[in-house]
């Protein structure tokens, strides 16, 4: 029985400092949490912070004159991968409506939040670009695509969208010029560091 | 003879350089000199112990040093008497009673180091390695995280120190609430407030290193004393001090048993002194429960109903291996239905204590499934090996009647955990140390080799350190500036703190946002809008005022209970900072009592605010780019 109860024992211990060893090797990245919450992506930062990027501020725009898609359309999103370490989530989140189909997938790196977006028109002539928002919860300064507020630098790029940042408002624009077909592929890259964190 | 003569050199050499420092180094105002400090807060801690020692002629530690701590309050006593009748400035009287405190110390060190006794030599040596690898621990911790050792981790230290100052000042105060407004409920006399005065008033050390060494003192005192506690249950030394190390590098959020110095885990580290009384008998324990309760109202008797039941445990039934079993078993019962009860949605807080939630602005728990998640970030695999030597220990014939206190302590706390009365993670306190001794028991119980036993424990060891530093690091968040700079007290308020700490005549009340109100209380002798626990409708009419002033906001604000009649308006940059959140609802300082805005570096403009206080009879005394001070007088 002891013989027994000493190789669990043993075992366990290695597993223990194996799984620890996990467990700390997210110890010095940038400790902030993003999740889906009420229809939003919406991302906390240590200093308390945060910004969302809500499906249903989405807008087509034609001559500067804003249609919103996803009004009345709720987002579905489904969870993958583990938590632990520099093992992080992915979360999946599609919306769709009989003209627009939008697809978002979230993964992190190190400190930076990857979107892989995907989004498809039915009949996008009518309309000049489709404009995504990000919303930050206090207002601050924006300099070179990098958002900053106490302490923390929140930099943003896309790779086929353009950036606007509404300093009134606290919103960061997100505008795309749809391809023939209608269809919209981009990577947006938010990256979050703070300081002394 | 050669090794005494070099423990006596270090200490004669520590105690040149503090008479060096304090005739030559020190000028007028606070010191923040590393080496002193460490130096003088020490012998706080070591004080008692030498006098323990030498009135017993037993033990450093045990009961002799709980009633050697009554030389604190004992002191404040004679020195508010003396001030009175001799009308001499207290704070004079407290700095030469803690001078003469350290010389006594110093001296009577030197003199047990060459007392002919093998045995003390030997535990002097062992505890003065333990006590300095403890310190160096730390201070490697700190560093690793980038916290400076004059920073302030812990706001409650501020909350202490205002009534330690006014103790120092002269004044009597037997609870805190005498002396200030930031104790709202009466939680403890000033037992502990009296020994904090000796560190900042007796040492003249500012609040930063003084909070810092303070702590780092009291961890490494009670790694002393759970070496010493352990060292009764095993011979393996890498064992004792793996175990110690484990203990101490867990860090409960919310108890601090092993990180802050408070008058809960100064508590605790006086209910461990207890367990490290070789012969622990009913009248010496009767003797120390009143100080135990005189330090904390609520842990006080917590920890003498454990104190008893230890005593139950060692003396009365310690030979009765089944009765013990049957006693820790039915704990662990009464565990599993608190937490099956907890999963199924009960808890105090939520049935009994919703009026306490509506003040604080939210619920102050983890309800389930967060508080599973709490207890595995904070205690890491020991949790689970807690359930694992529980189930070893029932299982096996016969045990220590330690492991069975052991299995039954914790599942008292988690009992209590689970209940969920407000504040719950509070009722975990010294927890990992009866979760390190069960460890440390069943792996010497197995019987590995000497070699394999203490690699396993140093595996269990290094295992807890990424959760101690990730635990850490998460309670830091608070405390880093938007610097980048770790402490509670920042750059932007020394200026108007010094300036209020010059101004002793002025007796006006210090009305601004609750963090500045803990930075003027903790640190001068002004009384402010209740501090830190200034209410949320007074936070918000003061914002309304801030942001549109007029005569209808002025008198909303001013009729507020907390605001006396005679106060000066301090305008910070903190309440300006209020207007940069978009939806001025989500402002988290005026909707949760226990949030506030660390930065004040905001900068502060208000020209309506400015003449509508001048036609109120204000004048500005003070201000800087961050702070303005109106008074009246």
């Amino acid at each position: 029985m002891r013989k027994l109860f000493k190789i669990f024992f043993l075992i366990f211990a290695l597993l223990s400092f194996g799984i620890s060893l996990l467990y700390g090797t997210r110890i010095f990245r940038t400790p902030y949490i993003y999740e889906y919450i009420n229809n939003s992506l919406v991302v906390t930062i240590p200093n308390k912070i945060w910004f969302e990027i809500n499906n249903q501020q989405d807008f087509l725009s034609k001559d500067n004159k804003p249609t919103y898609v996803f009004e009345n359309d709720l987002l579905e999103y489904t969870k993958s991968g583990y938590n632990i370490g520099y093992i992080y989530p992915t979360y999946t989140s599609k919306t769709e409506n009989d003209t627009i189909t939008k697809t978002d997938i979230v993964t992190r790196g190190k400190d930076t939040l990857e979107i892989k977006r995907s989004v498809k028109i039915q009949n996008h002539t009518p309309y000049d670009s489709y404009i995504s928002k990000i919303s930050f919860s206090k207002y601050g300064t924006f300099l070179d695509n990098t958002y900053t507020q106490d302490g923390c630098d929140i930099s943003v790029s896309s790779k086929s969208g353009e950036l606007i940042y509404d300093q009134k408002t606290a919103t960061l624009s997100i505008s795309y010029n749809p391809d023939e077909v209608g269809e919209i592929e981009d990577t947006i890259n938010i990256s979050v560091q703070c300081k002394g964190l | 003879m050669r090794k005494r003569i070099l423990i006596t050199t270090l200490i004669i050499a520590s105690y040149i350089y503090c008479l060096y420092f304090i005739f030559f180094k020190q000028t007028v105002g606070l010191s923040d000199d590393l080496i002193f400090a460490i130096i003088s807060t020490s012998s706080i801690f070591l004080l008692p112990a030498i006098i323990s020692k030498l009135i017993t002629k037993k033990s450093y530690f045990g009961i002799g040093y709980i009633l050697a701590t009554l030389i604190y309050p004992l002191s404040y006593l004679l020195i508010y008497f003396l001030s009175k009748q001799f009308n001499i400035e207290s704070q004079t009287l407290y700095r030469a009673l803690a001078y003469l405190f350290l010389t006594f110390t110093s001296l009577s060190l030197i003199f047990l180091l060459f007392k002919k006794d093998i045995q003390n030599y030997a535990n002097i040596k062992k505890s003065l390695v333990i006590y300095l690898g403890t310190f160096a621990l730390l201070i490697g911790v700190y560093t690793l995280l980038g916290i400076k050792t004059d920073a302030l981790l812990s706001t409650d230290f501020l909350q202490h120190n205002a009534v330690a100052n006014e103790m120092a000042n002269g004044q009597l105060c037997l609870t805190p609430n005498q002396c200030s407004n930031l104790f709202q409920k009466l939680g403890y006399t000033t037992y502990f407030h009296s020994i904090q005065a000796f560190v900042t008033t007796g040492f003249n050390l500012n609040v930063g290193i003084a909070s810092t060494i303070f702590n780092f003192s009291l961890i490494a005192t009670f790694a002393v004393l759970i070496a010493k506690i352990l060292n009764r249950y095993f011979k393996n030394k890498f064992l004792i001090l793996l175990g110690t190390l484990m203990t101490i590098t867990v860090f409960e959020a919310g108890a601090y048993s092993f990180a802050f110095i408070i008058p809960q885990t100064f508590t605790l580290f006086l209910f461990l002194n207890l367990l490290s009384e070789r012969k622990l008998n009913l009248a010496s324990l009767l003797f120390a429960i009143p100080i135990l309760l005189a330090n904390h109202f609520i842990f006080g008797p917590i920890f003498a109903a454990f104190a008893l039941i230890y005593y139950l445990f060692q003396k009365t039934l310690k030979k009765d291996s089944n009765t013990l079993k049957v006693i820790s078993m039915v704990s662990v019962l009464g565990l599993i239905v608190t937490l099956l009860a907890n999963i199924r949605g009960f808890s105090i807080e939520k049935f009994f204590q919703l009026s306490e939630v509506e003040i604080l602005g939210s619920f102050s728990n983890y309800y389930f499934p967060q508080n599973l998640s709490f207890l595995s970030t904070q205690y890491g695999f020991l949790i689970v090996f807690f359930i694992i030597c529980a189930i070893y220990i029932f299982i096996k014939k016969k045990s220590i009647s330690f492991a069975y206190y052991s299995i039954t302590y914790v599942s008292i706390c988690l009992i209590f955990f689970f209940l969920a009365p407000t504040y719950a993670s509070k009722f975990l306190i010294g927890t990992s140390l009866f979760m390190s001794f069960l460890l440390v028991y069943t792996i010497n119980n197995l019987k590995f080799k000497k070699w394999l036993s203490t690699i396993i424990i140093f595996i269990l060891f290094l295992s807890s350190i990424p959760f101690y530093i990730t635990n850490f690091k998460s309670y830091l968040t608070f405390y880093t500036q938007n610097t980048g700079v770790i402490s509670g007290i920042t750059e932007d308020d020394t200026s108007i703190i010094h300036f209020l700490s010059q101004k002793k005549a002025t007796k006006c009340q210090i009305v601004s946002d609750p963090y500045t109100q803990l930075m003027v209380r903790g640190m001068t002798l002004f009384e402010t809008a209740q501090g830190q626990y200034q209410s949320l409708d007074t936070r918000r009419s003061m914002i309304t005022f801030v942001s549109n002033p007029n005569n209808k906001t002025y008198e909303e604000m001013i009729v507020r209970d907390e605001i006396s009649n005679r106060f000066c308006f301090l305008y910070t940059s903190r309440i300006e900072s209020a207007s940069r959140d978009i939806n001025p609802q989500n402002v988290a300082w005026l909707n949760n009592m226990y949030d506030y805005e660390i930065n004040n570096n905001y900068g502060v403009s208000n020209l309506k605010l400015i003449e509508l206080l001048s036609n109120k009879g204000f004048h500005i005394v003070y201000s800087d780019s961050n702070n303005i001070l109106f008074s009246r007088e």
